[in-house]
């Protein structure tokens, strides 16, 4: 689905990302991981289109950066990390994922007006739809920002650091919506963390970067079998079997 | 939907500008009954001073306020939206200032140049609103930078200003005019027809933008992972912003408190969206401004109150109220 080829990306004269080279499997969940400034959330913005990079993204063999912005963002979304604070309403914001459809008027088609109904019985939030983004609460929110993404209507979704101003209870939610997206709508999903357990419990694949430079690369039943965490995050793991029979495992310090 | 972004709700409004376009046409110091009214309206012979009393004086001067209302309103509510900032107005950024002081350079330098001053006036708005944003993007945060930075580089022109009238006693007494604001020196409808032009440009160009503005409003990360070329409508956005603040500027100088506090009435009557609110804003403001114009030329009359001190009287106990509001909001 998408290639990675010796991705660079400089910040002055600091090199963020290191010759990172990779492959992101369709119809998965693919976790980066890293620590604070390990350059996981550039290579999201490299796929957006807003950072300036070296080395080539190609998706389904067409490079990204020979792709006109409207073209690109019909192919590949992105949740940011900070939501930003809006007052429009949830319908409203979902629209807006249609930005990337509009003619020259600037007007929505039926069919922007169908993929958003769509965007929202997807993500629960169709009674919500006249609320204000403002007055609601954060897992509310990242489900509202979640409707914008559907809207978009692209095969990759990204999303950087969705759980990490959720309570648990929202995470998981957030996290079976993220399994259903890939299930039953056949995305892609790429999702940044830090949060190793979360990742592992959650991924499919897991690629860590560490300094800029990827050092792993795989399923996440490597990952967790591998050394990898334990040298680059200094944390030790156990594993163990929650109440639906699952094995899932705990990075602790 | 709220009933003022509806086609019914623009047509209250409009009636309501029509209201009072009207009476602003019919008050004046000539006292004239209905009938002399319709005669001079429609050039009936017999009726020629009044006509010319309306036709050269009252309907420029009346349209000049819907224009500046207009004009002032949406660069108010194209600027809030691109910069995320509703203290954003021409004037509080000085682009007002930066064309103001454009204006009384021409004024001083070439005297008789003055067909040409809504151009000048607009180079002035938009070199202005380049460095504020320039400014602005290297402060750490660049909602309230734009606002910190606006604030610095009004004091600096205006200064430019003063310095400007204080070495020639015309433009001294032409300055004491436009740094309040007024409408009196309109004196046909061919003077508005260059900046007319440029209004309606604006708001036609900021219509068919208003969707992708609003996806801006949500930060450039989102906005361009939403597929907006960012930087070129952050571009477009100022340029029109900047194209209604000066053309206003250049026939009725440095009015205060529409652009700041119109675009916060019609976010309340018409909801969120740019698309909703535009429409709402142009027509609040012409109706704010021939309001104000007609309070102005009647409340001290024969005498006249300038329409810049009318807006800022009413305007900032309103825009408290409206903080107020938000506050008490915000608390909630």
């Amino acid at each position: 689905m998408l290639t990675i080829e010796n991705l660079s990306v400089r910040y002055g004269k600091k090199e963020v990302l290191s010759a990172v080279s990779t492959h992101i499997e369709k119809e998965r969940i693919t976790a980066i991981v890293g620590k604070n400034g390990s350059g996981k959330s550039t290579l999201l913005s490299c796929l957006t289109g807003t950072v300036a990079y070296t080395g080539s993204i190609q998706l389904n063999g067409t490079p990204l950066q020979t792709l006109p912005p409207k073209e690109r963002a019909k192919k590949i979304s992105l949740m940011p990390q900070l939501l930003p604070d809006t007052a429009l309403t949830v319908q409203q914001l979902a629209l807006l994922g249609r930005s990337a459809y509009l003619g020259f008027a600037g007007r929505y088609s039926n069919a922007d007006t169908a993929a958003v109904a769509n965007a929202l019985q997807l993500a629960q939030m169709e009674s919500f739809a006249d609320r204000s983004v403002q007055k609601l609460s954060g897992g509310e929110r990242q489900r509202a920002f979640l409707a914008m993404l559907l809207a978009q209507d692209t095969p990759l979704m990204a999303f950087d650091e969705p759980t990490a101003h959720l309570d648990t209870t929202a995470a998981a939610a957030f996290e079976n919506c993220l399994r259903m997206l890939v299930q039953k709508e056949k995305k892609t999903v790429l999702v940044v963390s830090h949060d190793l357990s979360a990742a592992a419990n959650l991924a499919d694949t897991i690629l860590c970067l560490h300094e800029g430079r990827l050092v792993f690369a795989g399923t996440t039943k490597k990952f967790t079998d591998s050394q990898t965490a334990e040298s680059i995050f200094g944390v030790r793991k156990t594993f163990f079997t929650d109440s639906d029979g699952c094995q899932r495992v705990l990075y602790y310090r | 939907m709220r009933f003022f972004s509806r086609p019914k709700g623009l047509l209250v409004l409009s009636a309501v500008l029509l209201l009072t376009v009207f009476a602003g046409i019919a008050a004046g110091s000539a006292k004239m009954d209905a009938a002399t009214f319709f005669a001079a309206l429609v050039q009936r012979d017999g009726f020629e001073t009044y006509s010319t009393i309306l036709y050269s004086l009252r309907i420029p001067r009346v349209l000049a306020a819907v224009l500046a209302g207009v004009g002032l309103s949406v660069s108010g509510a194209v600027l809030q939206s691109m910069t995320g900032n509703a203290l954003a107005s021409p004037n509080i950024l000085g682009i007002n200032a930066g064309a103001g002081f454009c204006m009384i350079a021409l004024l001083v330098l070439f005297p008789q140049a003055t067909a040409i001053s809504p151009a000048v006036c607009f180079a002035g708005a938009v070199l202005t609103a380049v460095l504020i944003l320039t400014l602005a993007d290297r402060l750490p945060q660049p909602k309230t930078g734009v606002i910190l930075a606006g604030i610095a580089v009004t004091a600096v022109f205006n200064a430019g200003i003063s310095l400007l009238s204080l070495l020639d006693t015309d433009v001294l007494a032409a300055y004491r005019y436009f740094s309040v604001g007024g409408l009196d020196g309109v004196k046909g409808i061919n003077e508005l027809l260059l900046p007319g032009s440029m209004i309606a440009a604006s708001i036609l160009l900021s219509m068919l933008l208003s969707t992708r503005m609003d996806a801006l409003s949500l930060g450039d990360a989102t906005a361009s992972a939403l597929g907006i070329r960012t930087r070129q409508l952050r571009t477009v956005c100022l340029l029109m912003a900047a194209a209604c603040a000066a053309a206003t500027v250049s026939f009725a100088g440095l009015l205060g408190f529409v652009g700041l506090v119109v675009p916060h009435l019609a976010r309340r009557l018409a909801g969120n969206t740019l698309r909703a609110q535009l429409p709402v804003c142009a027509l609040l403001g012409a109706i704010m401004l021939t309001l104000a114009d007609l309070v102005g030329r009647t409340v001290i009359a024969p005498s006249e109150l300038p329409v810049g001190i009318v807006t800022a009287l009413c305007g900032a106990p309103f825009y408290f109220r409206l903080l107020l509001g938000r506050a008490k909001h915000a608390y909630d």
